[in-house]
């Protein structure tokens, strides 16, 4: 969810850069094919309320999960002439690059949770566990392939919500921000009638 | 029940409309998109 944040970082940044114009340009935005999206929000749903637990508990939420990647690549292939969205892509992409690396959910190390769960051990992380309420699973470092596209990053204070990102959340956020920033309104206008053309 | 109907009639244009909807499709897409480990998950 704190990657939503994205879009109101987004929004401010396109209001100071555009100011009176910038919701008019936010307006002209033409994204097809936008159901895809909330469709693979809905399939991910069922991994997102899934409680702590063994993976095998949750197979039929990663299934799920994996599935709803492809309905954010269709929503991705459909708005291709839209740079934003090819760095969205390049975004999930990565994402789903290390999840697939990796059986099917997202790594992230005990280290790395003991460090976003402030006053936690390590032992309360158990290896090769869904982390719960989350896309997660646990693996230690030399046990993830891929590792540098996996959950590594944390942001430091003040950042207020302790939150671990992969390098494919940040290319994500970079892509909304950008996407954010409108079209000329012309161009814009021109967008939105070749989408009802 | 006014007071609503005014703020309706008054803040939902169809431009405002269309924003919000963008604003929404888009925060659907980076938490549908992203992966990020957040606290709360700690198990048992």
């Amino acid at each position: 969810m704190i990657l939503a944040l994205a879009v109101v970082v987004g929004l401010i940044a396109s209001l100071i850069r555009y100011r009176g114009c910038a919701l008019e340009r936010i307006a002209a935005i033409s994204l097809r094919g936008a159901w895809l999206v909330l469709l693979a929000l809905a399939l991910q749903w069922p991994l997102l309320r899934a409680p702590a637990g063994l993976r095998e508990h949750v197979v039929v939420q990663q299934v799920l999960f994996l599935a709803s990647h492809l309905l954010l690549l269709a929503f991705v292939g459909l708005n291709w002439r839209s740079t934003a969205v090819k760095i969205v892509g390049l975004g999930v992409l990565c994402n789903l690059i290390v999840i697939v690396a990796n059986g099917g959910l997202m790594p992230i190390t005990p280290e790395t949770l003991a460090q976003i769960n402030p006053g936690s051990s390590l032992v309360q992380f158990p290896v090769g566990t869904h982390y719960g309420y989350s896309k997660d699973i646990i693996l230690p470092r030399q046990g993830t392939a891929l590792w540098l596209l996996s959950d590594i990053l944390v942001p430091p204070p003040p950042f207020p919500w302790p939150t671990a990102f992969s390098l494919g959340d940040l290319i994500i956020a970079l892509g909304i921000v950008v996407l954010l920033q409108g079209l000329p309104t012309s161009l814009g206008v021109l967008a939105i009638e070749s989408e009802h053309a | 029940m006014k007071t609503l109907n005014y703020l309706w009639i008054r803040y939902a244009t169809p431009a405002n409309r269309r924003i919000a909807y963008i604003l929404f499709i888009l925060a659907a897409l980076a938490v549908a998109g992203g992966a990020p480990g957040a606290t709360g998950g700690v198990g048992g």
